[in-house]
């Protein structure tokens, strides 16, 4: 007759009598294995229909609130945008190497020039872009900022040299709305007739109160450390802000204006760089995992519900996209675009 | 016999090297991949860079002064949390844990509440012409509330490591509190007390988030090392990476050496009593 | 009383204005006076304590661990507050007074000697600064290791080092807990007679904390019995140990033979009373007790008493010695036992016998004693032992 504890060690396999530590190591390995098995599995599962998207800081809400309708009317497909500086995003896929479905920038010859050519000596990552919606250079304010109960259409610029005014900007170095507005105020100088316009408003605006990109500034705005922001007419609609209403002729918002705001230079890092009118411009890289999913993502963006949303966000949707390199651009799309008008 | 040899201790520690050389090895490789990747042209290129030298030197003088202040603050209350129990002392420890686990975006903007033009500490202190927005003052701001945390729980547990009844006898024999602190507890606590001034100085050293908040000018070396990614790209930015990584570390194998406690070899008594 | 000065504070002392005495001499001991003292730590409290010292004699404090010993000590330090009544060391109410402003010698039971300092550094901080310590370091044989750092002496030789700290700079009072419970047990002794020695030359005020009772016979002057909080006897060595005055007392001061028995008849003659005592039910008195009767104890005949008898004071002789019809030499009472076993314990014999009536005694004999008996286990012999050391306790 065994004892209990006899017949327990029997019934391991071949008779091999392990002590209880042991087993419960083999235990947790197990589980361990199983729980690794599982994620890789979801992970992988998850892969399958993900669309990895990268878009401009200042696209944020209008790609979000596209990406959860589209994933509505497509199911089964995850959406995952990621925002932040368009310079910033491109390189994570021409330099980082790092897999996207769809890039927008928000402005249109970042696409050109990291994309088109290789970057830093690797090979060119896409092809073509289409431009799909303009935006305005403006600058927003809070009711306590300075002057705010004063300002308009045509002494805003008074108002932003006036003394103890705080104006933040993004780095015109690094970030499309930062030499956009120094494209702006170098415009207002001439429209305004007032040569040194541009070098009192940015006497308001020094390197303390430059940041990265714009959106990052928008919390010490409404904290009261600044008083003004240069920041895009979609932003100001998004975040229900009070803003300046610039005219046409210096905002960028315009494609007719295109030769006047050529004569706003920007003095950046980079070189002089003349004013074109803000257009966002989207692409799809040529190793996208997902290209098909990704032109049905960028066919909806064009398309009418796609407009009425970026109409909503502020932006200026264009009736009909420009296409650069359209011969290159894919069929479905290519039907829905103009040629890039010269 | 194999089975009694397992059961000994130095199976044990096998396993326990096997584990921990996996983390080195994790630790180890991307640093490694980091460091062998610039050619030693790239980092002259990179060391010539007045803007790259301002910036390492501007994260150590930065960083060096919240180590400063950690010292200052953090091991007081250190030495208050080793030694006294009081009512409310479980929320006094949360509260100093609080910085580690806010994400950074949000302790810099919980900063500017305060320290910000019209916050409530920044509205009366304008008024004495400090201000803590793209300056020196608050890039320390940003790297002291990240590293005090780290400060404070490793010099809590040098003096804890410090037997009370030391201090007593210090006490007795005529000593009065404060050189009692200065003179016993605070050479026997060093250990602790510098092991937690690196763990800060690092943690504030390597801050990005909470910083470019309150100051992108003048750049820290981590702010310059992004904007050179932005703006020149992978060699030059990974250069200034290395150079920035290789100052660090030289620094922080230097302060181990100075934190390591004192090991004079035990001289065995000659006489039995 | 020597006139209090201010001085400049001696190197390695605070800038609050240091309170110094005229030179510091052997001799200048204080008296210890408590009144009504209450000590605690936490929720525990102990009963109001009265106790004198006369200037340069020691205290023993005896008692279990947990009997709040080291809380006495905490509290005459200044570590922890008194809870109620008063100290008095010389002229001076100690409750007003921080422990560094008290003038107290310490010598703590774990190692508390600077682990960072070597021994002379150790010495010289705080009282010892100025102070001689040549005489310390003669008496103590310290002076190889001046230059040595605490984690390279062995614990006699530490436990020298902090005995030495603690008396460096003639402080006023003197506290030692359980100084030798941290030596090993071969070393105690030698520790014990270099202490003693030192205590006497020193004439230093002392409290001593221990629950080793020969640490008493050794270095007490007087000694008191802590159970619990409560002080439960204070007197000369001599009279505490062989005097208990109860059975708690009684344990603690090492007393080998208690005998519970039954008062059967009880004969009274001014001071004098003669007692037989029988054992549990029996009718018969087993033994015979006769003296003066201690004070606080009121016996009736039935009521349950316990005999206590120190083993020293029991001597073994033949049992041919013992005659039943001659009559036992005046004041010695005289006990048949057989003999269990024989146990040689440093210079003395132990020997644990089995009395008539089923009680153990034991008993010490000297080498030789033994030797000429001739014992061996269960062999009957004559336990003596003299009237005025047997000793009645209450039975509880």
């Amino acid at each position: 007759m065994q004892s209990p504890i006899q017949a327990r060690r029997r019934t391991t396999l071949r008779g091999h009598t392990h002590p209880p530590r042991l087993r419960q190591l083999g235990h947790g390995a197990a589980l361990t294995l199983c729980a690794l098995a599982i994620s890789a599995y979801g992970a992988t599962a998850a892969q399958a229909q993900t669309l990895t998207v990268f878009a401009a800081g200042t696209l944020g809400k209008t790609f979000t609130t596209l990406a959860r309708s589209f994933e509505k009317e497509h199911p089964g497909v995850t959406v995952q945008p990621q925002f932040g500086g368009s310079v910033k995003m491109v390189k994570q896929v021409t330099v980082l190497h790092q897999p996207a479905d769809v890039v927008a920038v928000a402005d249109y010859s970042v696409i050109p020039k990291y994309m088109f050519k290789g970057d830093e000596g690797n090979s060119a990552t896409a092809d073509w872009s289409i431009g799909f919606l303009g935006n305005a250079i403006t600058f927003i304010y809070t009711p306590k900022s300075k002057g705010a109960k004063d300002i308009n259409a045509d002494n805003w610029w008074q108002v932003l040299s006036g003394p103890g005014v705080e104006i933040g900007r993004s780095n015109p170095d690094t970030d499309p709305s930062g030499y956009q507005t120094l494209q702006m105020l170098a415009l207002a100088s001439q429209y305004y007739k007032q040569p040194d316009l541009q070098a009192k408003v940015l006497a308001n605006a020094p390197q303390k109160n430059i940041r990265d990109t714009e959106t990052n500034l928008i919390s010490a705005l409404e904290l009261g450390q600044i008083d003004y922001l240069a920041i895009y007419h979609s932003d100001a609609v998004q975040h229900h802000m009070l803003s300046v209403n610039l005219p046409a002729q210096i905002n960028l918002s315009d494609p007719k204006f295109a030769a006047d705001y050529a004569r706003g230079v920007a003095h950046t890092a980079n070189g002089a760089l003349p004013g074109k009118p803000i257009v966002y411009a989207v692409t799809i890289p040529n190793d996208a995992p997902h290209p098909k999913l990704a032109q049905e993502f960028v066919a909806y963006v064009l398309g009418p519900a796609g407009r009425k949303v970026i109409a909503d966000n502020g932006f200026i949707p264009m009736q009909q996209p420009y296409a650069m390199h359209r011969d290159k651009v894919p069929a479905d799309l290519r039907a829905l675009t103009v040629a890039w008008p010269q | 016999m194999p089975r009694a040899a397992a059961r000994s201790g130095t199976s044990m520690l096998w396993l326990f090297w096997g584990l921990g050389a996996i983390l080195l090895v994790f630790i180890a490789l991307p640093l490694l991949a980091l460091l062998l990747h610039p050619t030693l042209d790239d980092l002259e290129l990179v060391a010539a860079m007045s803007e790259v030298r301002d910036a390492i030197l501007l994260s150590l003088a930065a960083a060096f002064t919240s180590t400063l202040i950690a010292a200052l603050f953090a091991v007081p209350l250190a030495y208050v949390l080793a030694r006294l129990q009081f009512r409310g002392k479980s929320a006094v420890e949360a509260v100093v844990d609080l910085p580690l686990a806010i994400p950074h975006t949000v302790a810099g903007i919980a900063l500017l509440l305060v320290f910000s033009r019209d916050g409530w500490l920044g509205a009366p202190l304008a008024h004495i012409g400090l201000s803590f927005w793209g300056n020196f003052p608050a890039i320390v701001l940003a790297m002291s509330y990240v590293g005090l945390p780290y400060a404070v729980s490793s010099a809590r547990g040098g003096f804890e490591a410090v037997d009370v009844q030391i201090e007593r006898a210090a006490r007795i024999q005529g000593a009065a509190p404060w050189d009692v602190f200065r003179q016993i507890t605070l050479p026997l606590a060093r250990h602790g007390i510098l092991t937690g001034l690196t763990l800060c100085f690092a943690r504030a050293i390597g801050e990005f988030a909470a910083v470019v908040l309150l100051a992108y000018y003048p750049m820290t070396a981590t702010i310059r090392i992004y904007d050179l990614f932005l703006q020149s790209g992978l060699r030059e930015s990974v250069a200034a990476s290395v150079l920035f990584l290789i100052v660090v570390l030289a620094l922080f194998w230097l302060l181990r050496l100075l934190a390591s406690p004192r090991r004079r070899p035990a001289t065995p008594p000659a006489e039995p009593t | 009383m020597t006139a209090l000065t201010t001085g400049i504070a001696p190197r390695g002392l605070g800038t609050q204005a240091w309170l110094q005495q005229a030179p510091p001499q052997h001799g200048s001991a204080a008296s210890l006076h408590l009144r009504g003292l209450q000590w605690g730590v936490g929720h525990w409290q102990s009963a109001p304590a009265d106790l004198d010292l006369r200037p340069g004699q020691t205290l023993v404090l005896l008692g279990r661990n947990g009997a709040g010993k080291s809380a006495l000590l905490d509290t005459l330090a200044g570590f922890l507050p008194a809870r109620a009544g008063q100290v008095m060391l010389g002229q001076r109410d100690l409750a007003a007074l921080a422990p560094e402003q008290r003038n107290i010698g310490y010598m703590f039971q774990r190692n508390t000697l600077f682990p960072h300092w070597t021994v002379e550094r150790n010495l010289r901080f705080g009282r010892g600064a100025q102070a001689d310590i040549d005489p310390l370091l003669d008496a103590l044989a310290l002076h190889p290791w001046l230059g040595h750092t605490p984690d390279q002496l062995s614990g006699g030789q530490r436990q020298r080092v902090a005995l030495a700290r603690a008396l460096v700079g003639s402080p006023q009072l003197l506290l030692l807990d359980e100084p030798l419970s941290a030596i090993d047990p071969a070393a105690r002794p030698a520790l014990r007679r270099t202490l003693a020695a030192l205590l006497r030359e020193r004439r230093v005020t002392t409290v001593l904390v221990t629950h080793d009772a020969r640490d008493a016979r050794l270095l007490g002057d007087k000694v008191a019995v802590l159970e619990d909080g409560r002080l439960l006897q204070c007197g000369t060595a001599q009279a505490v140990f062989s005097r208990p005055v109860d059975l708690q007392a009684a344990h603690l001061v090492g007393v080998d033979n208690l005998w519970p028995l039954r008062v059967l008849r009880l004969a009274r003659s001014g001071a004098h009373t003669v007692i037989d005592l029988g054992h549990e039910d029996a009718q018969d008195p087993v033994l015979r007790w006769q003296g003066e009767l201690a004070p606080n104890l009121s016996l009736q005949p039935g009521q349950q008493v316990t005999l206590a008898v120190r083993a020293e004071f029991i001597t073994p002789c033949a049992i041919a010695e013992m005659q039943t019809d001659t009559p036992a030499p005046p004041g010695v009472l005289q006990l048949a036992a057989t003999l269990r076993e024989s146990r040689c314990e440093g210079p003395l014999w132990r020997l644990d016998c089995t009395l008539p009536w089923g009680m153990q005694a034991h008993a010490f004999a000297l080498p030789d004693t033994v030797q000429r008996l001739g014992l061996q286990s269960g062999d009957a012999l004559c336990l003596r032992v003299q009237l005025q050391d047997m000793h009645l306790l209450a039975a509880t």
